[in-house]
């Protein structure tokens, strides 16, 4: 695990470029409008019991958990039963209420989908050896996202297909995310447009 | 971006200056779409099962970096499973082969190219008889394609057979004997809107995920979908399932007579549909004598639900209920199935009683009700069985045995007559025995993994290491650990390639990144030995006019040196066995699209005809008015390949028979094996993965909760699996993903430290040649 990290960066510093990108944004996002919003208002829930520690660097054991930005993040906890979509949703549900939606656990970003562990397999021994060594370096995260000008609403930097729900990843738990300052504002695409949307080169608007 | 252009603009220019040769530049998806300098997205079709999902493969600096879900294709719809995601990580294993290998004193060293080509060349000069093509259903068309040529039409050698042999060739024999002519007549769309699925042995949601999710997903938009699940051991599948019917193994051929014998006793035969589309035939041995529908059933009359209980453990209370739903004329029923149903010593007739539900009950050709065989790899259609690269065989529907065909054959191939066999070669396990007992001599393996994958291993490959084995792969395998010579191979995007997948879906994809070391493509290693024999003065490697075999000539006619590399890995040769392949496809009617078509499209599902205004058009739904091209414009359902040539289908009267192994006081237990989802077969790709490796690193065996409290036996105690032909030890697990029924066991066949296939059974169904991994008898015994 260690020596494969090693070797990501050894490949290509743009990963670690990337990751302080990624970091940035958060900050940058933190200090330009943390200060005109109120507090948050809840707490956050706690993890699963069973998630494993991560010490310093967290961010980046995570992007190793995840081969490429953009695979499906693996399970970091047990869970009850090999097949679990209704146990996966206890925590993970993608509620209608708003509250209740900001309180889940990264909630799902693709509610249309029932199986969760077609994609999502368990992770709970990261560090279990490997079958050989990877050779592999994944895409990192999608950088900044633009602004108009200073203090506007940066534009989402990435797709939005089997992202539809922000807080997944921009809510107040849940892995490598860059936290929005405001999560009691539930319409978030009304300020962050798109700088990226697939659906529109599919139909030839682009 | 400033290198995605440049590299855009090279392949550009490389396009311009071979003109017609490349084809088309690749096209980039969205280059300008995601914010990152450099990374461009392709279009391809996924590397593992045969759904055939498409993804867009991340490539930055010469690598892939990331693979997502194409939303624009139909199969998937911008859905991927836990393998598709990192089929891009699979290629980055550390212990990649990079150089050609020859064994030399008991140890594999380092060869060149030249080296390599010329001792396999020098082998088959010698022994060009007796040699052998074991190849996959991952091959893709132009791979197949150009063993076909080379073995075939150069050799003039029939010995060629696909692993597609143990997957799904029941389903192909069940095709051709119940409407002539193999690939099915439904499609992916039927999946959309079916409102009743019946599994027959098939655990989808581990096997073909992004399908079941098609299925399982459209109850979140408030679909009603009713799923029936036929097994023999609980699963995720059976989670989502509305009904679950367990059976005693083998006891599918009696419920499908049963279901049968209902229709036509209790209501549910659809005359008309039978009247116009079907003939009844005779079914215990191979005369097929025509029979009455009277006759038929009568014959039926064995199959009482009483019966049924007996011989399959099913009760009549669910044999009715499955009846029920074919005899509801408002229901739109969908069959589905894959290994339980092919990996069987009567796939062919559990096949074909399927079909004689679906057309009893005229459950078949109309939108959502069809009978429908889902497929284990990613060309096993578009390559096996459409290229036909099986013992008998040859492309496009012909067989070696029709002296048409072949003639057909060495004109397309430009090739003197006479020049193919008219003896079949050896089916796989066939091709094994002989290898075995050294009536074979030499076999180059290509794509595939048969030291790990073939049944009653000892008997099977025991003795490959004294044979001139030939191996290209991408990984070591325990296949290779057994050959004389590893040549390394370019994987998935380090070549062009074109896979036909389940739904009659040809799919094209354009290299994107270069193999690693000296790798290099399968067909150029194909293409290479056939030159080196034509060097050698081999006469077989010499075309009509006496030029070489593979002889490509550009659009100026110039000859193109295809076996030597620099000119080869510049050329899309792809391009031009495909474009050679095509005439091959239109005597069955499974016109294939044309290379630059398909190069724009997600895929195009055969027959792919022309109109008058100049499109290419596919093929939803087969035989079917309105749909299929082909159809007599007289009829509504055609299946214009009868066997008895009179437009109709047949049903078959196949009896039940009890399996060759059965559990006894010494062996109590069935053993059944089969995949799971983060594997891949002999997980020499996904096992590379590290989250998939994590996911799920090492098999283990299932019992039955109840058989184990008997034995004392706790999830992680060491148990000894024996059967008549080996033993193992496996942890258990219980309670744990699936719950086998009781008296039975199931083992996962990924793990190579821990092959399972040596305690499976070879028998084989003894008209497809599929063996059956599915059930044969074992003991447990507690170690310690």
């Amino acid at each position: 695990m260690k020596k494969v990290a090693s070797e990501r960066i050894g490949w290509t510093g743009i990963s670690c470029i990337l990751l302080l990108c990624g970091l940035s944004i958060g900050i940058l996002v933190g200090d330009a409008e943390t200060s005109q919003v109120p507090p948050r208002d809840f707490n956050p829930p706690a993890p699963p019991v069973s998630r494993p520690e991560k010490g310093a660097g967290k961010v980046y054991e995570s992007l190793t958990d995840r081969a490429f930005w953009g695979a499906p993040p693996p399970m970091p906890h047990r869970f009850t039963k090999e097949w679990d979509a209704e146990n996966c949703l206890q925590c993970h549900a993608n509620k209608n209420d708003i509250v209740k939606r900001q309180q889940a656990i990264s909630p799902v970003p693709h509610a249309q989908l029932s199986q969760c562990q077609q994609c999502h397999v368990r992770a709970v021994d990261p560090d279990a050896p490997l079958f050989t060594l990877s050779n592999f370096v994944g895409l990192g995260y999608p950088g900044k996202g633009s602004r108009a000008t200073p203090g506007a609403p940066p534009t989402i930097p990435h797709q939005t297909f089997m992202r539809e729900h922000c807080l997944s990843c921009h809510g107040s738990s849940g892995e490598q995310r860059i936290e929005t300052p405001h999560p009691y504002r539930s319409q978030c695409r009304q300020c962050h447009v798109s700088q990226i949307d697939r659906e529109y080169s599919r139909f030839g608007l682009r | 971006m400033k290198i995605a252009r440049r590299e855009f603009i090279t392949q550009a220019a490389l396009a311009a200056a071979s003109g017609v040769l490349l084809g088309q530049q690749p096209k980039l998806i969205g280059d300008e779409a995601i914010g990152l300098d450099g990374l461009t997205w392709q279009k391809a079709p996924c590397r593992f099962c045969g759904t055939g999902c498409g993804v867009l493969v991340g490539v930055m600096d010469g690598r892939v970096v990331a693979v997502q879900g194409d939303l624009e294709n139909p199969v998937n719809k911008g859905l991927l499973c836990a393998k598709g995601y990192h089929a891009g990580v699979a290629m980055y294993g550390k212990d990649r082969l990079t150089t050609p290998q020859i064994r030399k004193g008991g140890t594999l060293v380092d060869v060149s190219w030249d080296e390599a080509i010329d001792r396999i060349a020098q082998e088959i000069m010698t022994r060009p008889d007796t040699f052998a093509v074991y190849g996959s259903g991952q091959w893709t068309i132009p791979e197949g394609f150009s063993v076909m040529k080379f073995m075939k039409g150069g050799l003039g050698n029939n010995h060629v057979d696909p692993n597609a042999r143990l997957c799904m060739a029941s389903a192909v024999v069940g095709m051709l004997t119940t409407y002539g002519v193999d690939e099915p007549s439904g499609c992916y769309d039927d999946f959309d809107v079916c409102d009743t699925v019946i599994l027959w042995g098939n655990n989808m949601a581990e096997m073909h995920p992004v399908l079941w999710s098609r299925i399982v997903d459209r109850r979140l938009k408030g679909e009603k979908v009713e799923i029936v699940d036929l097994g023999t051991r609980r699963t995720r599948t059976t989670q989502e399932a509305d009904h679950y019917i367990e059976f005693i193994p083998q006891g599918d051929l009696a419920i499908a007579n049963g279901i049968c014998h209902l229709l036509l006793e209790e209501g549910g035969l659809d005359t008309e549909w039978v009247d116009a589309n079907c003939n009844v035939r005779q079914g215990r041995d191979g005369t097929g004598a025509p029979m009455t529908w009277e006759a038929y059933r009568q014959w039926l009359k064995t199959y009482t639900p009483e019966y049924v209980e007996r011989v399959s453990g099913v009760s009549p209370k669910k044999l009715r209920l499955l009846a029920s739903r074919f005899a509801d004329p408002e229901k739109k029923v969908l069959s589905l199935w894959c290994m339980g149903m092919n990996q069987h010593t009567r796939g062919t007739w559990i096949n074909n009683l399927v079909y004689n539900v679906h057309f009893i009950s005229g459950k078949f050709g109309k939108p959502g009700s069809t009978a429908f065989s889902l497929t284990g790899q990613p060309s096993a259609c578009g390559t096996c069985r459409e290229v036909g690269t099986l013992g008998h065989a040859l492309p496009g529907g012909r067989v070696v045995a029709n002296e048409t065909h072949r003639a057909q054959c060495e004109d397309l191939w430009n090739i003197p007559k006479g020049r193919i066999g008219a003896k079949p070669g050896h089916h796989a396990v066939a091709m094994f025995e002989a290898l075995q007992k050294g009536d074979l001599t030499g076999m180059w393996v290509q794509v595939t993994n048969p030291a790990h994958t073939m049944p009653n291993l000892k008997s099977l490959t025991s003795r490959m290491q004294d044979r001139f084995v030939v191996v290209s792969d991408v990984y070591p395998t325990v296949t290779t650990d057994l050959a004389t010579v590893v040549l390394p191979s370019a994987m998935w995007v380090e070549k062009n390639g074109v896979y036909g997948n389940s739904e009659r879906r040809t799919q094209q994809w354009f290299k994107m990144v270069d193999p690693p070391g000296e790798a290099r493509d399968d067909v150029w290693q194909v293409i290479a030995v056939a030159r080196r024999l034509y060097e050698l003065g081999h006469g077989g490697m010499r075309n009509r006019q006496g030029g070489f075999l593979f002889e490509f000539r550009d659009e100026k006619g110039e000859s193109i040196d295809a076996w030597k590399w620099e000119v080869f890995k510049k050329t899309n040769i792809d391009r031009m066995l495909y474009e050679e392949y095509r005439p091959f496809t239109q005597m069955k009617h499974k016109d294939v699209a044309p290379y630059d078509t398909l190069a724009n499209a997600r895929g195009l599902r055969w027959p792919v005809v022309q109109t008058r205004e100049g499109q290419w058009k596919e093929t939803p739904r087969r035989f079917v008015a309105g749909e299929d091209p082909f159809v007599a414009p007289d009829r509504d359902v055609d299946f214009y390949w009868g066997k008895q040539k009179d437009h109709r289908a047949t049903i078959w009267a196949r009896p039940y028979e009890a399996p060759p192994e059965v559990p006894d006081k010494d062996f109590p237990f069935w053993l059944c094996t089969g995949r799971v989802l983060e594997h891949w077969h002999s997980g020499t790709m996904t096992r590379r993965v590290p989250q998939l490796h994590r996911a799920m690193p090492k098999a283990y065996i299932e019992l039955n909760p109840a058989d184990a409290a008997e034995m004392n036996i706790a999830t992680g105690t060491p148990v000894k699996v024996v059967s008549r032909r080996g033993e193992m030890i496996l942890p258990v697990w219980l309670n744990g993903r699936s719950v086998p029924a009781k008296g039975s066991v199931f083992v996962p066949f990924f793990a190579e430290e821990s092959l399972i296939n040596h305690l499976t059974l070879e028998a084989y169904c003894p008209l497809s040649k599929e063996p059956d991994y599915k059930k044969c008898a074992v003991r447990i015994e507690r170690v310690l």
